[in-house]
C-alpha cells in the first residue's frame, strides 16, 4: 500500500512486504533456534512441543503484526516518540503473547508440560518450584519475551529510518538537479542591461539622425541575437558554427557602439564548426572582452575568436589585445557561469583556462570533449 | 545668469550616444553646446579650459569614469552643474556621493532631458554650484530607481531602511525604493544624530521611534510611529536605550 505513493508517503515507513518478511523471519528464526536447542539438550516431549510451539508462534506473528500496525500509526512522529512507543507496545505484546503461551502449554494442552515436570521432579531442587500462580508464570515469561518484541521493534524502526534517509537523499539529489537546471536557465536568460539600453540608445541616435538603414540593421541584429538567446532550452547543445554566428551578431551590435575601437577576427577550423557546444557558452567570454578590453580603451582593440580540433578535444579561444585591468585568475561572475555550465554538461572532461597574454591583453580558452554531430 | 544660455559639455565614449545628445540639445533653446569629450580625462581638461555651466556626463567611460569626473569636480571653484546620463542604474549608489542636479537613464526622452535642463538652470541660477567642500560627511540625498526613472530622495525623508539580501529598501512616506548597497556602508554615511541602527538588517530615523518595549528575557522591540514593531538586536540595545533616555 505504501508502494504507489512512495514520494509523498510519510518520512518513516517501510514497505509493507518488507515489514511482513521481517516479522516472519524473526519468528522462523526463533522457532528454528528453540527447536534446535530442544534437540541438543534433549528435552522430553520434543514432538508434542514442536507442534504446540508452531501454533503459539503463529499467535506471535499475529501479535507482532499488531505491534507493527501500531508503530506504523505513529510514522508521522519523531524518532524519539517512536522509540518510546516501541518499548511500551512491546511490553503489551509480550504480555499478550506470554498469556497465550501459558494457556497453550499449561491449560489447553498441558501434556508436554507434565512430561517436563515429571522429568524435572527427578532433579533435587526443582521439586517445590512449580505450582506458581498463573499470573506469576505469565509475568516471568513476559519479561523474557519482552526482549524479543523490543528487538523486532527496534529492527523495524532502524529499517524505517534507513528508508527515510534514503528518501531524503533522493529528494536532495532531485532538488540539486532542479536547482542546477534553474541556474542554467537563469544563466541562459541573463540579459546584460548595459548592453540592451546602450544598444537602444544607439538605435535611437541612428533614427534621430536619419540613418534609417543602419537603424533597421541594428534592430534586426538585436532581435536575432535575443531570439537565439531566449528561444531554446538552456541545456541544449548547438553546433559551434551557430554559436559563432550568434556571437558575430553580438559583436556587430557592439561595433556600432564602438566604431573606432572594436575590431574582430574569427579563425574557425572547418572540422571544428560542426562540433556541439552548450548554447551561448562563449557569450560571457565575448562580453568580458568587450567590457574589459574594448570599452576602457581609447585605441582600436582586436577581439579574436579561434576554434580548432586537437585530438578528441575541441579548443575555443577568445582573446583580446586590450589593456583593461582584470583578475588574472578569472574569478568573475561571467567566467564562473561558464565553468558551472561546463561542469554541468561535461563534468571533469571540460575546462576553462584564462590569463593575461604575454604580449598584452587577455585570453580565455575552452577545452571540451569533441562531440562531432547530432545537435 | 539665469537668462543666459547654459554653456554645455557632452561627455560620452560612444559616438552615437554623443550624436543623439547633440540632436536632443539642438532642440532645447536654453542649451549652448560648446564641446564634447569621449573619456574622463579629456572631460576634465575641457571643463578646465572651457568652464562650462553644465556637463551631461556618461558614467561608464575609459580613463576615469563619470563618477570619478564628478568627484574631481567637487572641489573645483565655480564647478559646472552635472547631469548624469547612464544606461543602467547600478551606479546610483556612487552617484549620491557627488551632488548631481539630475540623473537620467539612456535612452532619455526629449521631455525628460528638458526637465533635467530645467533643474540645471534653477541650480545655476541659485548659484548652488559653489565648491562642495564635502559639505558634510553625511549623505544628504539619494538617487533611487523608481519606475523607469531615477528620483531624488532627501536623506531626512527616509523613515527606515531594511536590508533585503544585497539590496536596501528605503522607506519614505509610505513608499519604498530599492538601492544596491550594504547596510553597514549606509549606516556609516547616514547622520547618526538622525538615524539609529536597531538590528542587523534595520536602520530607523530616530524621531520615528514612539517607544521601546521590553518583552521579557532581554528581548526588546521598538514601536514606530506607524505602529510597526522592530526587534532590537542585542548589540544595538544600549544605543537604543540611550537615545530614549534623552
Amino acid at each position: 500500500m505504501a508502494v504507489e505513493n512512495n514520494r509523498e508517503s510519510t518520512p518513516f515507513t517501510v514497505p509493507h512486504r518488507v515489514a511482513m518478511l521481517s516479522i516472519i523471519a524473526f519468528w522462523v528464526f526463533y522457532y528454528v533456534s528453540i527447536t534446535l536447542r530442544s534437540l541438543i539438550i534433549d528435552l522430553p516431549g520434543f514432538w508434542f512441543m514442536l507442534d504446540n510451539r508452531a501454533w503459539v508462534s503463529l499467535f506471535g506473528i499475529g501479535f507482532t503484526y499488531v505491534l507493527y500496525r501500531a508503530l506504523r500509526l505513529l510514522c508521522h512522529h519523531t524518532l524519539r516518540v517512536r522509540v518510546a512507543a516501541a518499548f511500551l507496545f512491546s511490553a503489551v505484546a509480550a504480555t499478550a503473547y506470554s498469556t497465550v503461551n501459558y494457556l497453550s502449554f499449561y491449560v489447553y494442552d498441558p501434556q508436554p508440560y507434565e512430561l517436563q515436570k515429571r522429568a524435572g521432579e527427578q532433579g533435587p531442587d526443582k521439586s517445590k518450584e512449580k505450582e506458581k500462580e498463573p499470573a506469576n508464570l505469565i509475568a516471568e515469561n513476559a519479561i523474557g519475551w519482552y526482549f524479543f518484541f523490543v528487538s523486532w521493534s527496534v529492527f523495524y524502526l532502524a529499517l524505517s529510518y534507513a528508508g527515510a534517509v534514503r528518501a531524503s537523499e533522493r529528494e536532495t539529489a532531485r532538488l540539486r538537479a532542479a536547482t542546477q537546471t534553474a541556474e542554467l536557465r537563469a544563466l541562459r536568460y541573463q540579459v546584460n542591461p548595459h548592453f540592451l539600453f546602450n544598444t537602444l540608445n544607439s538605435i535611437s541616435a541612428l533614427v534621430m539622425s536619419g540613418k534609417r538603414e543602419d537603424a533597421e540593421a541594428m534592430i534586426l541584429n538585436l532581435s536575432t541575437f535575443f531570439r537565439s538567446s531566449l528561444a531554446s532550452e538552456p541545456t541544449d547543445d548547438v553546433p559551434l558554427a551557430d554559436e559563432i554566428a550568434v556571437q558575430k551578431l553580438y559583436l556587430e551590435i557592439e561595433a556600432v557602439r564602438f566604431p573606432e575601437r572594436l575590431r574582430t577576427t574569427f579563425e574557425i577550423e572547418p572540422a571544428a564548426s560542426g562540433a556541439c557546444v552548450p548554447g551561448l557558452i562563449l557569450q560571457p567570454l565575448i562580453e568580458n572582452a568587450v567590457k574589459y578590453g574594448v570599452a576602457p580603451a581609447r585605441r582600436p582593440v582586436q577581439i579574436c575568436v579561434r576554434a580548432r580540433v586537437n585530438g578528441d578535444k575541441l579548443e575555443v579561444t577568445v582573446s583580446d589585445d586590450g589593456d583593461g585591468a582584470r583578475a588574472a585568475n578569472g574569478t568573475g561572475v561571467g567566467l564562473r557561469n561558464v565553468r558551472d555550465r561546463l561542469t554541468a554538461r561535461f563534468g571533469d572532461a571540460a575546462w576553462l583556462t584564462v590569463g593575461k597574454r604575454a604580449e598584452g591583453g587577455f585570453t580565455a580558452m575552452l577545452t571540451l570533449p569533441l562531440v562531432p554531430n547530432g545537435c | 545668469m539665469a537668462a543666459e544660455r547654459l554653456r554645455t559639455l557632452i561627455v560620452d565614449d560612444e559616438p552615437l550616444a554623443v550624436e543623439r545628445m547633440q540632436i536632443l540639445c539642438a532642440g532645447i533653446s536654453e542649451i549652448d553646446l560648446i564641446g564634447t569629450a569621449s573619456d574622463g580625462e579629456a572631460a576634465l581638461r575641457l571643463i578646465d579650459a572651457l568652464n562650462p555651466d553644465l556637463v551631461l556626463l556618461d558614467i561608464a567611460m575609459p580613463h576615469r569614469d563619470g563618477i570619478g569626473v564628478a568627484t574631481a569636480l567637487a572641489d573645483v571653484a565655480s564647478r559646472p552643474a552635472v547631469i548624469f546620463c547612464t544606461a543602467f542604474e547600478q551606479h546610483a549608489v556612487a552617484a549620491f556621493d557627488v551632488a548631481a542636479v539630475d540623473y537620467v537613464l539612456k535612452p532619455v526622452s526629449a521631455e525628460r532631458l528638458a526637465r533635467a535642463i530645467g533643474r540645471a538652470i534653477e541650480a545655476v541660477g541659485r548659484g548652488r554650484m559653489e565648491p562642495q567642500v564635502a559639505s558634510s560627511r553625511w549623505i544628504e540625498e539619494f538617487w533611487v530607481p523608481h519606475r523607469s526613472e531615477m528620483v531624488r530622495v532627501s536623506a531626512g525623508d527616509i523613515e527606515r531602511v531594511d536590508a533585503e539580501r544585497d539590496y536596501m529598501r528605503l522607506g519614505v512616506g509610505g513608499r519604498s525604493y530599492l538601492i544596491h548597497q550594504t547596510i553597514t556602508e549606509l549606516e556609516r554615511r547616514l547622520d547618526p544624530d538622525r538615524f539609529i541602527r536597531l538590528h542587523r538588517s534595520t536602520i530607523v530615523r530616530k524621531d520615528r521611534i514612539a517607544k521601546l518595549r521590553h518583552d521579557g528575557l532581554g528581548v526588546w522591540h521598538a514601536e514606530l510611529a506607524d505602529g510597526d514593531l522592530v526587534r532590537i538586536g542585542r548589540t544595538y540595545q544600549a544605543a537604543a536605550k540611550a537615545i530614549m533616555a534623552k
